[in-house]
C-alpha cells in the first residue's frame, strides 16, 4: 500500500523522540536556520507538502539511520542536504504521479543524493507545463522578495543560470565587495521571510 | 546575461536558485539570524518566541521520551545511552489539546 510522502512525515510527527533528539543535534540558532531553509525548499512543492513536512521527514530519515551522516559534515548541513534531496524526490513524485511510483523509489531517490554538495535538479527532461508555470510563479515570488534591489536580482538571475559567483561578478561588473554586500542583504531578506510563517 | 530567468526551463532554474539561496542561509551567522529576528520584533532567546513557531515540538519534548525506539548504533555514535522500554513513561499524544496555565500558576517542571 502506497502512502503519500506527507502522510509518512505526519506518521513520524507524533514521535517526540525525533524532535527531542533533533534538539540535541542542533542549536537553537540552527533550528531557526533549518526552518528558514525548509521554508525556502518548500517553494514549488505540491500544496499538501509544507516546510514542516520537510523538516520532520529529514529528521526521521536521519534518526532512523536511513541517511548516514558523513564524517566531517555538520548536522545542520547534513539535514539541509537531506531536505534538498527530499524536495527533489517530492517534485519527481509529483511529476510522475503518486500512484505510479513506489515509496521504495522515493527512498532510493533520496538516498542517492547523499552527497550534500550536489545540486538537485529535476532529472526528468520531459516538459511539464503545469510544473513549469508553478516554478515560474515561485521564481517571481522570490524576485518580489528582492524587488527593490537590482544587484541582488542580477545575482539571482546568474544563480538561475548556474553561474558561479566569479562568473556573475564578471558578467554583471560587480566588485567583490559589492557582491558580498549584496549577499548579506540577500541573507537578511531570506532570514526575515523564513523566520515568519506568513505568506509573501 | 539574460534579463529574465523565465525563458529557460523554469524548474531547473528554480532548483538552482533554491539551492544557492539555501546555501546562503546555511552560511548565515547566528548574529545575522538574531538581527533578522529583531527586525521582526522577535527575541529568539525568549522562550516561546514566534521565531520558533512550527518548531516548538522540536524544542519542548520531555527528556524521558528522547531515546525511545531509535537505532542503538546511532545513539551510541551520538554518545547517547539507550533505554529499556520499561524505563519510558507513557508517550502523550501531541494531537491532544494542551492545558493552558492560568496566570500565577506555576509551570509543572517535573518532566524536565
Amino acid at each position: 500500500m502506497l502512502k503519500p510522502i506527507c502522510k509518512r512525515a505526519d506518521h513520524f510527527v507524533p514521535s517526540p523522540a525525533a524532535r527531542a533528539l533533533a534538539l540535541n543535534l542542533v542549536t537553537e540558532f540552527d533550528l531557526l536556520r533549518l526552518k528558514t531553509i525548509a521554508r525556502l525548499y518548500a517553494r514549488g512543492l505540491p500544496p499538501d507538502v509544507d516546510w514542516g513536512d520537510l523538516i520532520q521527514e529529514a529528521i526521521a530519515r536521519v534518526l532512523s539511520g536511513a541517511r548516514r551522516q558523513p564524517e566531517g559534515v555538520t548536522t545542520i548541513v547534513f539535514l539541509a542536504g537531506v531536505m534538498r534531496s527530499l524536495r527533489t524526490a517530492y517534485l519527481r513524485r509529483a511529476r510522475t504521479g503518486a500512484g505510479q511510483q513506489r515509496e521504495k523509489s522515493l527512498e532510493q531517490a533520496a538516498a542517492a543524493d547523499d552527497d550534500a554538495s550536489r545540486i538537485d535538479e529535476p532529472r526528468d527532461p520531459a516538459p511539464d507545463p503545469e510544473h513549469a508555470v508553478s516554478a515560474l510563479q515561485e521564481i517571481a515570488a522570490i524576485e518580489r522578495l528582492f524587488g527593490g534591489d537590482a544587484m541582488v536580482l542580477r545575482i539571482i538571475h546568474g544563480l538561475a543560470e548556474g553561474l558561479s559567483a566569479e562568473q556573475i561578478r564578471s558578467a554583471c561588473g560587480i566588485t567583490a565587495v559589492d557582491y558580498d554586500s549584496a549577499r548579506k542583504r540577500m541573507r537578511r531578506v531570506l532570514l526575515r521571510e523564513g523566520l515568519t510563517c506568513g505568506n509573501l | 546575461m539574460r534579463k529574465s530567468v523565465s525563458a529557460e526551463r523554469p524548474e531547473a532554474a528554480l532548483a538552482r536558485i533554491v539551492s544557492a539561496l539555501g546555501q546562503e542561509l546555511l552560511d548565515a551567522s547566528d548574529e545575522e539570524i538574531l538581527a533578522a529576528a529583531k527586525d521582526l520584533g522577535m527575541n529568539p532567546g525568549m522562550k516561546g518566541s514566534a521565531a520558533f513557531l512550527g518548531l516548538k515540538y522540536l524544542r519542548h519534548a520531555p527528556p524521558e521520551w528522547w531515546l525511545e525506539g531509535f537505532d542503538a548504533a546511532l545513539l551510541a555514535r551520538l554518545g547517547m545511552p539507550g533505554r529499556e522500554p520499561s524505563e519510558l513513561g507513557p508517550v502523550p499524544s501531541l494531537t491532544a489539546p494542551r492545558r493552558s496555565r492560568r496566570p500565577g500558576q506555576k509551570k509543572d517542571r517535573s518532566h524536565e
